[in-house]
């Protein structure tokens, strides 16, 4: 059974969410303080994490972070605010996806389902793919820089895995929502820029002039410095 | 700094100009009459003299038994002998001695002077006026020595001199004209001593104004120049400079004033930045506390829709309603707050490299199965090219879909143009219907909040009255406009202008709005 962890302060909202995540089959935590996350957590081990932003006790933003300290699971955060600043410090803190209330049930049980999701990797020609020092490792789910595993969320393995696949594309903001969040519709294009940052920053000998990860100016990104091996 | 941008510079300059003018004025005016007074003094002695030595000679020639020419030669060497033996005092003429015609033969001519002073150096016109007249007569003019009888160049010195003449006649012997040749050279001097005393007088004058201009400048000009520093700062931000307050003279208070002003800006400032924050804050608190309950209200509602077979007609068509409604009133909610973000000022721009033929193309495809349910088809027209510049892409697209969902409410079923055009300055976007269109004066009214054209009729459409509204706000901050145009009955077109550097003042139109 997939645990889904529930954190909000609004009882009323949180029971909502408990009844439709249910009715999906789901099993559900809720927790209503910022503060009394991590204990629940560690305890439960759920598979993902709906996170408010405006939490008692400890900013969503905050627990975040502490999350990300310990666990690679997918975290989507709810936010009240449109505004921008709270959903790039969001996803900057670690967040994979974000949902803004009020949002319907349909689009919210798609945003959980896609990040449950695995890629698919079957279909891969090779079970690894070498990519300008740094390895993917297909079966195992694995980045490894020389022998050092470099620790990459769900979502950044995808990211990445979908950019290493097709060396030559590149790909526009856009496709990449679709492929790897899972939007058909495009929406907002900062998902991909932070959590390409993010990339950058973990599988990058320096991020500032990045050689795996390409920007396409005005168009998107590739991969770059890309070799196959048998 | 340069010249014109001095105060200082211009206070001198212009006392610089001023001064001398004056002064000129005034040194040449007393120039003037100084060297009038000498010389009408110089005159005055100058015919007295020449008169009584006119006589003199006159009577000397009376009184000697001249009886033939012999004697008569004699007598004029002996006269001017005489004239220039008293020479040594300055005060004493050359003399020359004219003889105008003799009754006799022209050989009888003797015309003799003192110190062999030529006797071209008696101006015609003078020798005329002498032959006219019994008085005095007297002219400028110069006394002109040969240097010696030896050299070929026969005048050398020249020396201005006053000079009179008179006539005397002597019987046998005819007319004669006598001329006094009073050197000017010593008055000359005096003349020359004085202008150049006045010129040396008027620039120092001058220099000394100008240094007590500089120096009074420098005392008002520094305040200014620092009030204007301080200005320069406030306009950047910082309000923390203040002028020092010395004494209690204008610039004291201008110092004050200044001072004032500043905290009163200061004032002014900190409480709108803090009404600002209060508004954004209260903008956010509304979006956090109506969204949340919001949202478990959707999905209540969602749960309830999605079994609404399960209950009876009524229940499930309350059930539809709910939800339909709860919709609006989320679009709704989104307006507002964006509306009341615009007023509040805390609206930002996130641009990014855009195609806008791209662009609206993707708005065409999203809401064609909308326009189809209406009954109506888009017609795309757009460069074959790329239409590439920098706005904010969802701004943008939130422009283009208050657009098209405006031409299928109001289309009425019929076909909706909307075409792309690239110009140097601008790009625009134009979407036409043929549907209800506008009434006269309604062009305008279109972007008004919750305005409506006919309220009885329309608000069965829904919408939330704001949709253009917004659309301008956001056409606006990209330095752009939305115009409109309609014919009652025919259709409306809506025309999105933005300039290609946002920076700059929107100038050209690519659609002309007469339908």
């Amino acid at each position: 059974m997939t645990l889904i962890m529930v954190v909000d302060d609004d009882q009323d909202l949180a029971e909502m969410l408990a009844i439709v995540l249910t009715g999906e089959g789901m099993e559900v935590d809720l927790v209503s303080r910022g503060d009394q996350v991590m204990d629940v957590f560690r305890n439960s081990q759920p598979d993902l994490v709906l996170l408010d932003l405006m939490l008692p006790g400890l900013d969503g933003i905050e627990v975040c972070k502490l999350i990300r300290a310990e666990s690679m699971i997918p975290i989507v955060m709810l936010t009240a605010k449109g505004d921008t600043t709270d959903v790039v410090k969001g996803l900057e803190a670690g967040a994979d996806d974000y949902i803004v209330k009020p949002f319907q049930t349909n689009e919210l049980l798609a945003r959980i389902k896609a990040r449950l999701r695995r890629v698919a990797t079957t279909s891969a020609v090779s079970s690894k793919l070498e990519f300008g020092g740094v390895s993917i490792d297909l079966v195992a789910h694995e980045v490894r820089r020389g022998e050092k595993v470099i620790a990459l969320t769900r979502l950044e393995f995808d990211l990445l895995l979908a950019l290493a696949r097709e060396p030559g594309r590149v790909f526009t903001r856009e496709a990449l929502l679709a492929e790897v969040w899972g939007y058909r519709h495009s929406s907002d294009t900062r998902l991909v820029n932070v959590h390409i940052q993010r990339i950058r920053s973990k599988i990058e000998r320096d991020p500032n002039q990045p050689e795996l990860v390409l920007t396409v100016r005005g168009v998107g990104y590739r991969a770059g410095n890309f070799t196959e091996q048998k | 700094m340069r010249f014109t941008n001095s105060l200082a510079f211009r206070v001198l300059g212009t006392t610089l100009l001023l001064s001398t003018l004056l002064v000129s004025v005034l040194g040449s005016i007393l120039n003037q009459l100084l060297s009038d007074g000498i010389r009408e003094s110089k005159i005055e002695a100058v015919l007295n003299e020449s008169q009584s030595k006119l006589f003199q000679t006159e009577n000397r020639f009376v009184l000697s038994e001249i009886s033939s020419v012999a004697d008569f030669r004699d007598a004029m060497d002996r006269t001017i002998t005489e004239f220039a033996d008293t020479k040594g005092n300055e005060r004493n003429p050359e003399v020359v001695i004219l003889q105008a015609k003799s009754p006799v033969t022209r050989f009888l001519i003797y015309e003799r002077s003192t110190n062999q002073v030529m006797k071209e150096s008696i101006p015609i016109e003078l020798r005329d006026r002498v032959r006219a007249s019994k008085e005095l007569q007297y002219s400028y003019g110069e006394i002109l020595y040969p240097t010696s009888f030896l050299t070929a160049v026969p005048i050398e010195r020249r020396e201005p001199a006053l000079i009179v003449g008179g006539q005397f006649t002597l019987a046998n012997f005819g007319q004669f004209e006598m001329f006094f040749l009073f050197s000017t050279a010593p008055e000359d001097q005096t003349l020359s001593l004085i202008s150049r005393t006045l010129l040396i007088g008027a620039i120092s004058l001058v220099l000394v104004l100008l240094f007590v201009v500089w120096a009074v400048s420098r005392q008002v000009v520094t305040p200014v120049r620092r009030a204007a520093e301080i200005a320069e700062k406030l306009s950047a931000g910082d309000f923390a400079e203040r002028m020092n307050v010395e004494g209690a003279d204008e610039i004291a208070r201008l110092a004050q004033s200044f001072n004032e002003m500043a905290s009163a800006l200061q004032n002014q400032i900190t409480r709108l930045e803090n009404l600002s924050r209060v508004q954004q804050r209260f903008v956010s608190d509304v979006s956090h506390e109506l969204r949340t309950p919001l949202t478990t209200l959707k999905m209540a509602s969602d749960l309830i829709y999605r079994q609404r077979q399960d209950f009876d007609p009524t229940i499930s068509r309350s059930a539809e309603l709910l939800s339909a409604q709860l919709e609006r009133f989320e679009n709704l909610l989104t307006e507002l707050l964006e509306v009341s973000r615009f007023d509040a000022g805390v609206v930002n721009l996130e641009p990014d490299v855009t195609d806008i033929v791209a662009l609206v193309e993707k708005g065409v495809d999203t809401l064609t199965p909308i326009a189809k349910e209406h009954g109506s088809i888009f017609r795309y027209k757009h460069p074959a090219e790329p239409v590439v510049t920098v706005v904010d892409p969802r701004r943008m697209d939130r422009i283009l879909r208050n657009l098209l969902n405006n031409a299928i409410a109001y289309g009425e079923g019929k076909p909706i143009d909307v075409e792309v055009r690239a110009g140097e300055h601008s790009i625009a976007v134009a979407v036409r219907d043929y549907g209800i269109g506008l009434r006269k004066g309604e062009e305008n009214r279109v972007f008004d909040r919750f305005w409506r054209a006919d309220p009885s009729r329309e608000r069965t459409r829904g919408g939330t009255g704001l949709g253009l509204s917004i659309a301008q706000e956001d056409a606006q901050l990209h330095g752009g406009i939305i115009e409109a145009a309609g014919v009652y009955g025919q259709g409306s077109l809506f025309v999105l202008t933005i300039p290609r550097d946002r920076s700059e003042e929107l100038t050209e139109r690519l659609f002309s709005l007469s339908l």
